[in-house]
């Protein structure tokens, strides 16, 4: 059965594709950073496809900001943690 | 004069005014009885198109008759028509190619197989009972059915079944492996060695004389042993009557390579017979997975000859049974559907055209996890809402709120039942019938149950997919997006309840969902259930509780989930395993035993923490592989990597395994097709010289080597599947994308 419209895990990997002169650019260091970021992208495709939009990046992006977002989340609440703990 | 017979019908096929029709007679003999019979196909067309067609069909001098008439086309509701009656079945075929060669004519009934047509006139089917009149010289007067093929209790009456397969290992002979022939009936067996063909074959008429089988049952018949055994008797010029019709010899048809499901199949060629059923339990599709029952099943309820079904795709059983209902109901059966689908705006097209939710799962392993399954989730929406070709996008019901489907802009009639709801709804409630039976048998009984459900199972699984496919005759891509729109809102739905219960998401697709809430048991997973059918109106079940469970992560992206990878083992002890190498038909056996052994010893715990500490022993079973592997103690067949060809073996890019192996077994003069699978092992795959990396198991020389690396590498990452979530510790595994703590050692 062919498929007209392309699936959400081959968009972002058509767009990894797109984007590999950027992290080319990139200092080695930075590059796992970039790289976890589009593995966001893929972890949240099922939301992706379902929002069904119009400029796939645009999902995508969100994905890449909802990961980041969570990891700010986490990091404040050990943030707050470490403060309530008692100082010695 | 003439008589009755009560029998079963055995068999249908075209002859000279008629049709062939096979008998099992109540009193155990095998009629073969004729039936004239005179099929007909309309078509339709502006005045000037309907005059060059009368001329045309004057000009055949075939036995035709043409007269105008009204009957019913699905979407374009009563039409004016021709229809052309042939009183020479044989002749339907040359009639029907002729005038389509004319342009602005629509044709209806006229590419239906002949037997399908006569059977669906007739009310007939394969294994059912009838009534028959006919004259002392063996012609029909008149046949009715005494049952129908949606009964749900039915027997199959005895039926001798002859044997014939090479002897040992059945590897594909085609690819070189050679043997003896071997035969068996009822328990009786003997190898047919003779000193020439001549004797072959005597001894295997022999066997056919004496049983008079109903059914003849190979391995590798269709494209091996009937055609050596035809050519031999053409060679030495000697009888052998492989069918039960003296008039008739066997009929061929050619082998195929198709794609389905973005995958090259390959079907052998058939090699049918008259009067007498040939099987090839390596050519049949239905056969590997059913069974004789199940395909005694398939064959009633499409009304398709038995070794017609049993060569055909299900795609084409569900054709036939929605031909039949449409005959029923005297609606025209279009000719090359001409139905394109509507245009849609690029937004429209994006909305629609998704298919089923496809999760990625929290990578990592987990307790006390549930999983629910939608059943039958595709052909349960289909009938609930009433999805099919002309039940979508309706002119009656556009106004009607309560007819829009979720997230798209389709609506489904809520007046007029659809032709597909109406046949799909007896096979569901037929196959729960068989369920049931299943659960309140035991042996033969039961397996024939068990059969049956099967059969019909993969009705279900096909009819959708059906819909979107472009040969299908009463399928539409509309209504193939309305089915997976609503698969997507329905899991969404289930999703909101569990969610709403405190339970957490772990993975869900397309129509399956893993949840995990600390504390939960198996009633809380079946109250949850009940809330879930509560809000979507679908079947959903609790499929089991897990132990606990394990989401591999991607090969290629390790820091995501594969969908459908994952392994884990119920309360009960069974276990469930999806994706992994295992499961893999390319993996070799050497692999696969060695992963099959880790998960037994995974498996054998009661909770996730005596999994992990199972780690060690997992090793030392890894590390117990690579001493045999490095010491040569491993046998040819362990190693042996089975690959499906993608493509014509010329074609492959030189040098990669396969096309090795494959151009070796060219070279020893086999036929290779897109879809088959060829069986090679590795044996260097870093040689320069491309001939050296791969020997075709076939023609596997006396001093074979191997390539040690390659294989202890795929012993290495075999194991490196099972233990990599389960060493994702508690905490990473909260967190997605985090790559997690070793908590053992990593495969040396």
């Amino acid at each position: 059965m062919g498929r007209t419209v392309p699936t959400m895990t081959q968009i972002i990997q058509s767009e990894e594709d797109g984007w590999a002169p950027f992290r080319r650019a990139l200092r080695a260091q930075d590059r796992p950073a970039l790289d976890r970021l589009f593995a966001a992208a893929r972890h949240y495709s099922a939301a992706a496809s379902y929002v069904a939009r119009p400029v796939p990046f645009d999902a995508i992006l969100l994905s890449m900001l909802l990961e980041a977002m969570k990891a700010i989340q986490r990091l404040e609440a050990e943030v707050d943690a470490l403060r309530s703990r008692p100082s010695v | 004069m003439t008589r009755s017979v009560h029998a079963h019908l055995f068999d249908v096929y075209p002859v000279r005014g008629g049709m062939a029709v096979w008998l099992l007679a109540d009193d155990g003999t095998r009629l073969r009885l004729v039936h004239p019979w005179a099929p007909r196909f309309y078509y339709a067309g502006r005045r000037d198109a309907l005059r060059q067609a009368s001329a045309l069909l004057r000009a055949l001098r075939a036995p035709v008759t043409a007269r105008p008439a009204t009957r019913y086309d699905l979407l374009r509701g009563d039409v004016a028509v021709t229809e052309v009656t042939v009183t020479n079945p044989l002749a339907f075929p040359r009639v029907v190619t002729r005038l389509a060669r004319l342009d602005d004519l629509v044709f209806y009934n006229c590419d239906i197989g002949l037997p399908q047509m006569y059977l669906y006139e007739h009310r007939l089917f394969p294994l059912g009972r009838c009534a028959v009149e006919a004259t002392p010289d063996g012609m029909i007067r008149e046949i009715a059915p005494l049952d129908s093929p949606w009964d749900q209790e039915y027997t199959v009456p005895p039926l001798t079944v002859l044997r014939l397969r090479l002897e040992g290992d059945p590897a594909n002979p085609n690819h070189g492996h050679r043997a003896i022939l071997h035969v068996a009936v009822d328990g009786e067996e003997s190898a047919l060695t003779g000193e020439t063909p001549a004797d072959l074959l005597a001894s295997l008429s022999r066997w056919l004389h004496r049983y008079d089988p109903d059914i003849l049952l190979t391995e590798w018949g269709d494209s091996f042993l009937f055609p050596r055994l035809r050519r031999l008797a053409a060679l030495s010029r000697l009888p052998l009557p492989l069918s039960r019709d003296p008039q008739a010899g066997t009929r061929t048809r050619r082998p195929r390579s198709y794609m389905t499901y973005g995958q090259i199949v390959y079907t052998a060629g058939g090699s049918y017979l008259h009067g007498r059923w040939h099987l090839d339990t390596t050519n049949s599709f239905t056969y590997e997975e059913a069974e004789l029952p199940g395909l005694f099943e398939l064959s009633r309820l499409g009304r398709l000859p038995v070794q017609h079904a049993a060569r055909t795709s299900v795609g084409t059983v569900i054709t036939s049974m929605q031909l039949d209902q449409a005959y029923q109901d005297g609606i025209l059966i279009p000719w090359r559907k001409s139905r394109p689908e509507a245009f849609k705006s690029a937004g429209d097209l994006l909305l629609t055209d998704r298919g089923g939710l496809t999760y990625m799962p929290l990578v990592g392993a987990y307790g006390q996890v549930g999983e629910l399954d939608f059943a039958a989730m595709y052909p349960a929406i289909m009938t609930r809402f009433n999805i099919s070709q002309e039940t979508v996008n309706c002119p009656c019901c556009r106004e009607d709120p309560a007819s829009r489907v979720p997230g798209i802009p389709h609506h489904l009639c809520r007046r007029r039942r659809g032709l597909i709801p109406r046949v799909l709804a007896r096979v569901l409630a037929r196959r729960a019938y068989y369920k049931e039976r299943r659960a309140a048998t035991t042996g033969d009984e039961r397996h024939v149950y068990d059969m049956r459900q099967t059969a019909l199972k993969w009705i279900g699984v096909v009819s959708f997919g059906y819909q979107g496919y472009k040969n299908a005759r009463f399928g539409q891509i509309e209504a193939h997006e309305c089915t997976t729109a609503l698969s997507r809102e329905m899991l969404l739905r289930a999703k909101d309840v569990a969610e709403a219960e405190g339970y957490r998401m772990l993975h869900a697709l397309v129509d399956s969902v893993w949840l995990q809430k600390p504390g939960a048991t198996r009633a809380d997973y079946e109250a949850l259930a009940r809330m879930i059918v509560e809000a979507t109106g679908l079947p959903i079940a609790v499929e089991g509780v897990y132990r606990w469970i394990a989401f591999v992560p991607s090969r290629t992206h390790p820091l995501v989930g594969v969908p459908n990878r994952f392994f884990g083992v119920f309360e009960d002890g069974t276990s469930k395993v999806r994706g992994i190498e295992l499961r893999r038909g390319d993996t070799p056996p050497l692999v696969a035993a060695m992963q099959s052994r880790m998960l037994a010893l995974l498996f054998q715990t009661a909770t996730l923490e005596e999994a992990r500490a199972q780690i060690p022993a997992v090793m030392d079973l890894l590390h117990d592989e690579l001493v045999r592997l490095r010491q040569h103690e491993v046998r040819p067949e362990e190693l042996v990597i089975r690959t499906v060809l993608s493509q014509d073996p010329r074609e492959y890019e030189k040098g990669v395994p396969q096309a090795v192996a494959a151009h070796q077994l060219l070279q020893a003069g086999a036929t290779l097709h897109p879809g088959e699978a060829i069986e090679y092992i590795i044996t260097n795959a870093a040689s320069r010289i491309p001939g050296e990396r791969a020997v075709a198991y076939a023609c596997l020389p006396g001093d074979w080597s191997y390539d040690e690396e390659r294989y202890a590498r795929m012993l290495r990452r075999a194991t490196e599947t099972l233990l990599t979530p389960l060493r994702r510790t508690a905490e990473a595994a909260r967190i997605s994308l985090r790559p997690g703590k070793a908590a053992g050692p990593e495969p040396t």
